[in-house]
């Protein structure tokens, strides 16, 4: 069995996140991840508009106010730190009617009491100068919001985590939790006696369970962080996922978008207030829808539906004219953690905190948007909590020094539509292995941008796979699009 | 409807090329198709060498044919046109390759990258 | 540093090679040829089957046999080609717009070239799933024909058992024939017009002979599984295309397989400048590779133009396309005719 000080289930943006945060502090520490997928950033980190939040759209006093407000000052340094580009763009949330006025108003001064800096309303006559060329009577700008990749985000954290020393496990999903209580001789605070929380998990690779132990649990597991809470047998939490689904556009389009535009919801009109986001490779992205699910109902349902891309292009046109459903290369769907259901609507806070009824369980419950803007803060409150009770070492960290090191090899182009070389490919699935991750496509696909062009891998595909079994001896039949049994290929032509 | 896509009437006219009243009567009494499949290759630069039959050969022979195609193997260097099989099936039809293939040059690992154990 | 030359032919399939091979027998010889793949060829490398050549030479090639002949010419005239190059760019020159500068990688770095005319010949690719916006799971199993017919063909991979196809067009029906006879199963193939989209010698050949079912005004309409395809949706169109309340139903397969439109791949042109001439699939989506080769010549004809009203100091021009290719089966020579779509 293993034993960790802290065990961390869920290797998204804030499970990573609070590894790196631990182990930059704390050389000494011995931090374990569970992930159930076969790679970091397949949930919800990896499904969402890449933006980083400014704060005014949070209820004011909310720790998700503060929270972003803190992920948002203090992104230039963590992005340099993590190698990973970004862009403060800016963003415009346009009044397209009279009655929209006063909306705009309320968020300024919401932001402003959140501690957003950078906000202004200004009219029509001022779209142009903050590059935005569509339709709206005023607009409310906001200086301090931005734009970055989540998947080189969450993989930085991850990369980082693991070569400070935290121990990550893939395609691992956790089926049972123990606890022993604090008078069985068991401490949640790192002195003395046994571990306190004994984790179950089930390794869907070859089947077999296994088990960990650890001194502190932390409870990242985002969409599912209701489950996990109930296995230790916390029933407090009820996730309600509500999907959203975007449309993707040619890159051929783009240029014309600079900056994330989101009109003010008007509930007359109803429809979804539709956003439009340029990426930072030079995409627009339209959405997120919003559907509740219904009881029982699957919740890693990332399907997509006709009536649903069908509103998101007619409302993108409305805000961008121009827009056809001919131009969408790729549509794809995230799924959030909320704790409010559809009937009760409203607003529900992040939920951060040691469980007063299970201590030394962290609970991260409901972290929807804007938690990837949040992640690092997030992970310095989780720190600030458990720091005076681990193992501790002033010793240095170690970063990962050389993300940004050239190397020589092959500049042969693999990917046309993205301009990617051979060599990228290759750093990608190095990468992948690096941190103890499953190679898939996917995770290749995030790392590398491959497959994410015009073509959507109708070129490129083959050649990854033809690269990869030449150069790192990778078994094709290996090799899956996202895992475990998503195969390419039925067998050979030809035996 | 000939496969060039003229169509041709009952008293067999209404063909451009000439061979519409031979392909017609085939078609009814005994239709023929060319083969075109890949076959093995060892040694070779890529896994597979397509290949063709030179003529056509009996429709109904196809499923036979494919079965005896998927066990050949062929050793590269493969020429283009080399005749993979003869008499291909008795149908007095030969199966050539349709493409090229060199033999894969075998890289000599230099000696500090080779192992002493 | 630059590299000078006359013109530089981008892309090493049909087209390519018919403008490359047309143009030094024209006797414009400082030219290079540049090929994204290992090897010259383009798509005809994987479609091992036949039709190749009726009309241009009077005789039946596949694919590779075909492409043999101009790889043939591209020797005999000493062309030089640069595989495994991928053109970046084709930006303006900085001081003339009738000379272009191309930004190529290759495996060591990057190349630039200076040239008078640039042909592009750079084929097309496919319409994918994103761009008809079929709804449901996001599985893997979902290729497009030819990414399918380049795994079986020249990869030795089978991308599936049992295969539903969506379009009707005639690589859709070629990969219904291949993965048959390779022992796979074909459910059906749906067409979401009243018509089938591809030559009739393939729904004879692909279809009719192994007894494979084709839906007209149908499509696909769900994808399920969420690792690997497990299933589709099919549902019946009405006149206007519009989906038929209630016609739906399910087929289990493992695997679908996309035919549903190519685009002409023009995307490395910067600014529309002088001397830049389209051939090929690059141009529009040709039936028949014979027309294909045909445009090759007359766009070297209008390359020569070009590079003599340069070199005497006109005007050149307008002449940055070929002309559409003329389709000379049915007897009438100069006229540009299209296929019509035929019922069954």
């Amino acid at each position: 069995m293993k034993r960790f000080d802290i065990l961390i289930i869920g290797a998204g943006a804030v499970g990573n996140a609070i590894a790196r945060e631990i182990t930059k502090n704390n050389a000494a520490a011995n931090v374990g991840i569970l992930e159930k997928e076969p790679d970091t950033a397949f949930g919800i980190s990896g499904r969402n508009s890449g933006v980083l939040h400014a704060g005014f759209n949070n209820r004011a006093g909310s720790l998700m106010a503060k929270l972003c407000v803190q992920g948002s000052e203090g992104f230039e340094k963590e992005a340099g730190e993590l190698g990973i580009s970004f862009k403060r763009t800016g963003k415009l949330v346009i009044a397209r009617h009279e009655e929209d006025l006063p909306k705009l108003d309320k968020l300024k001064e919401q932001g402003e009491t959140n501690g957003t800096r950078g906000l202004k309303i200004i009219d029509r006559t001022d779209f142009q100068k903050h590059n935005y060329d569509g339709i709206g009577i005023a607009a409310l700008w906001s200086g301090m919001t931005g734009i970055f990749d989540p998947f080189e985000y969450t993989i930085a954290l991850a990369e980082t985590s693991a070569a400070n020393g935290t121990s990550y496990y893939f395609g691992r999903q956790v089926t049972a939790i123990e606890t022993a209580e604090a008078d069985q001789g068991m401490r949640p605070d790192g002195k003395n006696g046994e571990e306190r929380f004994i984790v179950t998990a089930r390794n869907r690779k070859n089947g077999e369970t296994e088990q960990f132990a650890s001194q502190f649990l932390i409870n990242s597991a985002g969409l599912y962080s209701d489950e996990i809470c109930r296995m230790a047998g916390i029933h407090d939490y009820r996730i309600y996922p509500c999907r959203g689904e975007y449309h993707i556009l040619d890159k051929k389009l783009s240029g014309s978008l600079e900056l994330p535009v989101y009109p003010v919801p008007n509930e007359k009109e109803g429809g979804l207030g539709v956003h439009l986001t340029p990426t930072i490779h030079g995409n627009i992205m339209i959405g997120p829808s919003a559907e509740y699910f219904s009881e029982g109902q699957e919740r890693e349902d990332y399907g997509t539906s006709r009536e649903v891309m069908d509103v998101l292009i007619r409302e993108g046109a409305e805000l961008f004219p121009g827009i056809q459903s001919k131009d969408c290369i790729r549509s794809f769907a995230g799924v959030r953690p909320k704790l409010t259901s559809k009937t009760q609507g409203g607003y529900s806070d992040f939920v951060i905190g040691e469980s007063e009824k299970v201590p030394g369980l962290i609970e991260l419950v409901g972290i929807e948007s804007p938690g990837l803007t949040s992640s690092i803060p997030i992970a310095k409150m989780v720190y600030s909590i458990l720091k005076d009770r681990i193992p501790h070492n002033t010793g240095t960290h170690k970063e990962v020094q050389d993300r940004l090191k050239q190397r020589k090899g092959s500049q042969k182009m693999i990917c046309l539509c993205e301009s990617i070389t051979e060599e990228t490919v290759l750093e990608a699935y190095d990468k992948i292995l690096k941190i103890g991750a499953i190679p898939t496509i996917k995770g290749i696909k995030n790392r590398a941008r491959v497959t994410m062009g015009s073509c959507q891998g109708s070129f490129c595909t083959t050649q990854i796979i033809e690269l990869l079994a030449k150069k790192r001896d990778l078994d094709p039949f290996e090799l899956t699009w996202n895992g475990f049994e998503s195969h390419l290929f039925t067998g050979r032509v030809r035996e | 409807m000939c496969p060039n896509g003229c169509e041709i009437t009952e008293d067999l006219n209404g063909g451009m090329c000439g061979k519409g009243p031979a392909y017609v009567q085939n078609e009814i009494l005994s239709p023929r198709r060319t083969l075109t499949s890949s076959v093995k290759v060892t040694d070779g630069v890529i896994p597979l060498v397509s290949v063709r039959t030179t003529e056509t050969i009996p429709k109904d022979k196809l499923r036979e044919a494919m079965a005896i195609l998927a066990k050949m193997t062929v050793k590269a260097p493969v020429s283009l046109g080399q005749i993979i099989a003869a008499d291909f099936m008795e149908t007095g039809v030969q199966l050539i390759a349709t493409k090229s293939v060199d033999q894969i040059r075998v890289e000599i690992k230099s000696t500090d990258q080779m192992s002493l154990e | 540093m630059r590299i000078k030359k006359e013109a530089v032919v981008i892309g090493g399939g049909p087209a390519g090679m018919s403008a490359a091979a047309s143009l030094a027998e024209r006797g414009i010889t400082d030219i290079v040829l540049l090929e994204k793949e290992n090897r010259l060829g383009g798509v005809l490398s994987q479609c091992i089957h036949d039709g190749f050549g009726l009309v241009y030479y009077g005789k039946n090639y596949t694919g590779p046999e075909y492409s043999a002949l101009y790889q043939e010419k591209i020797i005999e005239n000493n062309i030089e080609c640069i595989t495994e190059a991928t053109v970046l760019s084709v930006k303006a020159h900085e001081t003339t717009r009738y000379y272009s500068v191309i930004t190529v990688q290759v495996p060591a770095g990057t190349i630039e070239f200076e040239t008078k005319a640039v042909i592009l010949a750079t084929g097309c690719r496919e319409r994918g799933r994103g761009s008809i916006g079929i709804p449901g799971q996001r599985p893997s199993g979902i290729y497009t024909a030819g990414t399918a017919q380049a795994m079986i063909n020249l990869m030795n991979y089978m991308p599936g058992k049992n295969v539903v196809i969506v379009g009707s067009g005639d690589i859709g029906l070629i990969m219904a024939r291949r993965i048959t006879l390779e022992g796979g199963r074909i459910i059906c193939v749906v067409e979401k017009e009243a018509l089938p989209g591809g030559l009739r010698r393939n729904i004879l050949q692909c279809l009719e002979d192994y007894g494979i079912p084709l839906l007209t005004r149908a499509t696909v309409t769900n994808i399920y599984g969420k690792e690997r395809v497990t299933g589709v949706e099919i549902s019946r169109l009405d006149e206007e295309g519009n989906i038929i309340q209630g016609s739906s139903s399910s087929y289990d397969c493992d695997t679908i397989i996309l035919s549903v439109g190519l685009i002409p791949e023009d995307g490395m042109i910067e600014t529309p400048h002088e001397g830049i001439f389209l051939c090929g699939n690059a141009l529009y989506v040709h039936d028949l590779v014979d027309d294909v080769s045909l445009e090759g010549q007359i766009v070297a004809g209008q390359v020569e133009n070009y590079l003599h009203a340069l070199a005497s100091g006109e005007e050149p021009g307008e002449t940055r396309y070929a002309y559409p290719g003329i389709h000379t089966m049915r007897r009438k020579r100069g006229d540009i005719l299209r296929r019509k779509k035929r019922p069954l």
